[in-house]
């Protein structure tokens, strides 16, 4: 023992002392905050056209690197609840009759008629379906595109009323079929008492009792309402039409 | 009794008040369209933005959703769920969302066409019915009628009475045959009566549902979520999934048992077995209510009794280790299922379709769960009952209750018994000995008949199709279907909308009108009747398959052909209006002068009170959202429908002071029937020779031959093909991935179609599934005749096969 000891090098005791040293003043400098001008993470923006800036992602501080998730995925957007922060806020004024018209059209796409279960514009997992709720309980807007939360009580069987669009991935049939139907168009507004006065809903309100569904944050452009955001008590000024949910009629064939 | 209706006083005080409103209702119908019938709400249909709106229950299965139809500039243009429906509570499944596009698509046949020089030509409806009723005068014998749980109940008994009492031959079969033919045989050998005690309220109330080979997520959508949004309610229902692979239903399921095929039989036994020896059978309940039965050397729907020690002694074998061996469920699931059925305070409805159905042993499974149900006195509460379900909009409304089988006679009657045949008589007005007691030709043996050369015993010459497509749906097809071609005498027509494999062999096509073209009446699984009237018109030439049989008749009438009239000599179809005035009607200009379906649905009612399966008058039904039979008259005029046969809580026809009575009881005492049915093997298997099993069966998007949904764009994009499921090991090992051709080989035939792994369905390991929906690749080349010894019906779930990888590469 002694004579291990006495055998050590003054060299390797210095040599020593500097890696130590090195390594307290690289932990403290790596802890301190980056300086505020410094760009945000993963920033690679794009600007009027022109060629995307190339950027580096910075490097983080371990304090960081500590409280940061690690993994395959970790640079995903998978963090939903941060998704949802994102939602587009309410239009300040109402869309207008062209956006609501290119909004409708949208919307007509992937529904029969208005009114019918729209068809799912994705794939899904195609025996549980039970992840729907995921992404379209309450709406959220990721990689540019928008799922909107369902407007309906929330049945467990999604795929009972939507049908996937696009069939199984690996089907290349032939998909179109020869038919002549023409189903009803959505309305493009509802009738008011007059101009200043809310008007009243002009469709039924049959699996369509969340109004936020289209009209809320996740709703298309041109069927947004302009005070969503902060008055979620619909029906308090937009009478539902017991016309249009033909309560009138069908309400007289007894049980 | 030739009139249609004899009318009472109250009755003829009630159409004069009804004649304001249905002139109402008719001056808001479009353009060319007269609408008979009465409308007792007193109002129109609304009108909203130009669209107008009706009540009609949907095309498809056998759920019988009620469906609101919104009409403009004669067409449909929107559908919706009917909210105040105690079916379907509002919702539909997405066949019936886009049930109003099945009219639309664009080869609708609109024109009768005839074979000529080999090629079908358009000819008039004149030339056409000529030709029909030419060959049928020629040979009244040989012509046999296929007709479909589609039928529409007054399309279903027209063509009963043309047959069995126009031409005294019954040769009258629907595909029910191939649907429901076990689940008949299950009800009257067990009750003595067919279709179910229960109703949907037991999926509201029960605790637990055990599904017997059963895929309701995709095939009856709308019961299932009847059942699994209780969870999202907060109520606690737990569901066991008896199958032989995981689907849709299995994702859902607490408890999932798969068993090798057959193995249900086992299992039911290992159920009673474990009931009798843990002491938790329903001593109480079976002594007052129940026999022991089973089978003699020679199956038949009595069999023979048996006493509860031979009962006792026959379920020995069946203990939980013998029954894991001889199903493949563990022994412990078996046991979980004993104390299930052991516990009298939980409420357990089975459900089951066409796994037990389409059965080679379909009526000794169907009749070993109403067994076990009745052994444990898991029966008559709400919640707690055996309830089948059916696969066709009308299958019990027409094919069981009007009975348009070779064997029947409408209201439950059976052609073998004279008193049966003398109602018929009496009620048809017909000369005594006009209905023949010799049972005509059941579907298999029709078909065969008919694809058999004249001079070697083929007794079927020509052969009318309405509503079904047997070309596609028969098993073992080129047997039973493609060797009609080349046989120059046999004459087949097809009643149809679209051009379908069957209309491929027919030498006449006669356009149909379909759903709300024409009024109709459907029946669903639940007893439930309900009623629609016309609310668009069909295209160009097509017309009522009940108009066409009636037409028919009148062709034979003028031909001089006797049976088409009645003792008095007036005409079989004869319909008159309120001034007691015949109607011509079956010139289809006056088709609609009259309500022709009141007309024949009221005779039709005459026939219903024998087994107590009453029917209320056609009015009541025009203002309900169809009504269960029993429907009894009450002291007030008002009709009441009956949700729970045979318990005294609900049902008017049980005695006064019973809890249970099965009051058509076989043994004329009350009492059920348990049946001891032994567990069998499949006739065939897999060997090494052909190592997998073949089952074949529905997708939610399609209905059975899909010749109306696949037209639908919806539909037919979110599943453009037939696939094989299989399980990825053996995709492996052919050394297929999806989208990869196989060809599925049998003894029979084969069919080439895609592989596809954990699709909708995840089959065990040697075991495929093909969906039979798409007619590009027929996969009943490749399925089974075997059928059930009692019910005749074919077991389309289980034949064996091989499969290699196709030279022709991707689909």
């Amino acid at each position: 023992m002694k004579s291990d000891t006495s055998e050590r090098s003054p060299v390797l005791t210095v040599a020593l002392a500097v890696i130590i040293g090195v390594a307290l003043a690289g932990f403290f400098v790596g802890i301190r905050p980056l300086p505020e001008s410094a760009p945000p993470a993963a920033a690679a923006s794009e600007s009027d056209g022109a060629a995307p800036q190339v950027s580096v992602q910075p490097a983080k501080s371990y304090t960081e690197l500590w409280e940061t998730d690690r993994g395959p995925n970790a640079g995903g957007f998978s963090d939903l609840a941060t998704l949802r922060k994102n939602a587009p806020e309410a239009p300040g004024t109402a869309p207008g009759m062209e956006a609501k018209l290119a909004s409708l059209e949208a919307r007509s796409d992937n529904r029969a008629y208005d009114g019918a279960p729209p068809t799912v514009p994705h794939a899904i997992d195609p025996r549980d379906a039970s992840s729907c709720l995921t992404c379209h309980g309450e709406g959220v807007t990721m990689a540019g595109r928008t799922a909107s939360p369902i407007p309906h009580p929330p049945y467990a069987n999604c795929t009972q009323c939507h049908a996937p669009d696009g069939g199984p991935r690996w089907a290349d049939e032939p998909t179109s079929t020869d038919n002549s139907f023409v189903g009803l168009a959505a309305p493009t507004g509802g009738p008011k008492a007059h101009p200043a006065a809310p008007p009243q809903i002009p469709h039924p309100t049959r699996m369509r009792s969340d109004c936020g569904s289209c009209h809320g944050p996740y709703g298309a452009p041109g069927l947004r309402s302009t005070h969503s955001d902060d008055r979620r008590s619909c029906t308090q000024c937009h009478a539902p039409s017991a016309q249009e949910d033909r309560r009138d009629w069908f309400d007289q064939v007894e049980m | 009794m030739t009139d249609w209706k004899p009318l009472d006083r109250r009755e003829f005080l009630r159409r004069s008040a009804m004649a304001t409103a249905t002139a109402a209702a008719a001056a808001h119908l479009p353009a060319g369209i007269a609408r008979a019938g009465t409308r007792p709400t007193g109002s129109p249909p609304p009108d909203i933005d130009g669209v107008r709106w009706d009540k009609a229950p949907c095309r498809f299965c056998g759920t019988g959703c009620h469906v609101q139809v919104g009409t403009r500039g004669g067409k449909v243009v929107a559908v919706a769920g009917d909210e105040a429906a105690d079916v379907n509570k509002g919702l539909l499944c997405v066949k019936g969302y886009h049930v109003g596009a099945i009219l639309y698509g664009k080869d609708r046949l609109t024109k009768p066409l005839l074979r000529k020089g080999g090629k079908l030509r358009p000819v008039s409806w004149d030339e056409a019915l000529d030709v029909v009723a030419r060959r049928i005068m020629a040979k009244p014998d040989e012509f046999a009628f296929y007709g479909s749980g589609q039928w529409t109940i007054p399309e279903g008994y027209a063509a009963q009475k043309f047959t069995k009492g126009g031409l005294s031959n019954n040769h009258i079969d629907p595909n029910a045959r191939l649907c429901m033919a076990s689940a008949v045989t299950g009800f009257i050998s067990t009750y003595g009566v067919d279709e179910p005690n229960g109703c949907y309220q037991d999926l509201d109330e029960c605790d637990v549902v055990i599904t017997w080979g059963n895929n309701p997520a995709e095939m009856h959508p709308v019961l299932f979520s009847r059942i699994v949004d209780r969870r999202s309610r907060g109520e606690d229902v737990k569901l066991i999934d008896i199958g032989t692979r995981r689907t849709r239903t299995t994702e859902h399921a607490d408890h999932y048992l798969r068993f090798d095929p057959h193995g249900d039989l086992a299992i039911a036994n290992g159920i009673a077995h474990l009931l009798l020896e843990n002491g938790t059978w329903d001593r109480d309940f079976v002594e007052k209510n129940c026999h022991f039965r089973q089978d003699e050397a020679e199956p038949s729907l009595k069999g023979k009794p048996m006493t509860f020690e031979a009962y006792k002694k026959a379920l020995e074998p069946y203990t939980p280790d013998k029954v894991e061996e001889l199903s493949g469920v563990p022994a412990d699931d078996i046991r979980m299922l004993g104390d299930l059925f052991g516990d009298p305070e939980v409420k357990i409805t089975s459900l089951w379709c066409m796994g037990m159905n389409q059965h080679t042993r379909g009526t000794a499974i169907n009749r070993l769960v109403h067994g076990v149900h009745l052994l444990s006195g898991h029966f008559g509460r709400p919640g707690d009952n055996p309830t089948s379900l059916t696969g066709q909009p009308s299958a019990c409304g027409t094919a069981r209750e009007v009975g348009t089988l070779a064997h029947a006679l409408p209201g439950g009657r059976i052609v073998k018994k004279k008193e049966h045949r003398e109602d018929a008589e009496r009620i048809w007005n017909l000369p005594a000995g006009r209905v023949n007691p010799k049972p005509g030709h059941h579907t298999v043996k029709m078909w065969e008949r008919f694809c058999t050369p004249t001079s070697e015993g083929g007794d079927v010459t020509t052969l009318w199709v309405q509503v079904t497509n047997p070309g596609h749906t028969l098993p073992n097809l080129h047997k039973l279907f493609r060797a009609k071609e080349g046989l120059e005498d046999k004459f087949l027509i097809v009643s149809d909308v679209y051009p379908t494999a069957t209309t491929e062999l027919a030498d006449l096509v006669l356009p149909a009108a379909l759903w709300v073209e024409k009024n109709g009446m459907f029946g669903n699984s639940e007893r439930r009747t309900q009623q629609w009237f016309r609310q668009v018109m069909p295209p160009g030439d097509a017309r009522d398959d009940c108009w066409q049989t009636i037409a028919v008749a009148r062709r034979l009438y003028d031909l001089g052909f006797p049976g088409m009239r009645d003792k008095d000599g007036h005409f079989l179809f004869r319909v008159t209006d309120d001034d007691g005035r015949e109607v011509p009607v079956w010139e289809w200009e006056h088709y609609y002068d009259v309500n022709v379906d009141e007309a024949l649905f009221d005779e039709y009612r005459e026939f219903s009170f024998k087994k107590h399966k009453h029917l209320a008058p056609y009015s009541e039904y025009v203002k309900a959202r169809g009504l269960r039979w029993p429907v009894v008259e009450q002291p007030d005029g008002s009709w009441r429908e009956t949700g729970f046969r045979f318990s005294g809580f609900d049902d008017p026809f049980v005695s006064e002071g019973k809890d249970i009575e099965f009051y058509h009881s076989t043994t004329g005492d009350g009492r059920a029937q348990i049946w001891f049915m032994p567990h069998e093997f499949p006739p065939e298997m897999p060997d090494d020779e052909y190592p997998f099993w073949l089952c074949t069966g529905r997708v939610l998007e399609h209905w059975h031959t899909g010749t109306m949904t696949i037209r639908v764009p919806q539909l037919k994009r979110s599943m453009p093909t037939a696939y094989v499921e299989l399980h990825r090991d053996d995709a492996l090992e052919l050394g297929v991935t999806n989208g990869d051709v196989v060809v599925i080989e049998s003894r029979r035939g084969e069919v080439e179609v895609p592989v596809w792994i954990d699709g909708r369905g995840k089959p065990p390991r040697r075991y495929a599934f093909v969906p039979f929906f798409d007619e590009t690749k027929l996969v009943n080349t490749v399925t089974l005749d075997a059928h059930d010894p009692i019910s005749k019906q074919p077991d389309y779930k289980k034949c064996a096969v091989r499969i290699r990888k196709s030279t022709g590469s991707k689909a």
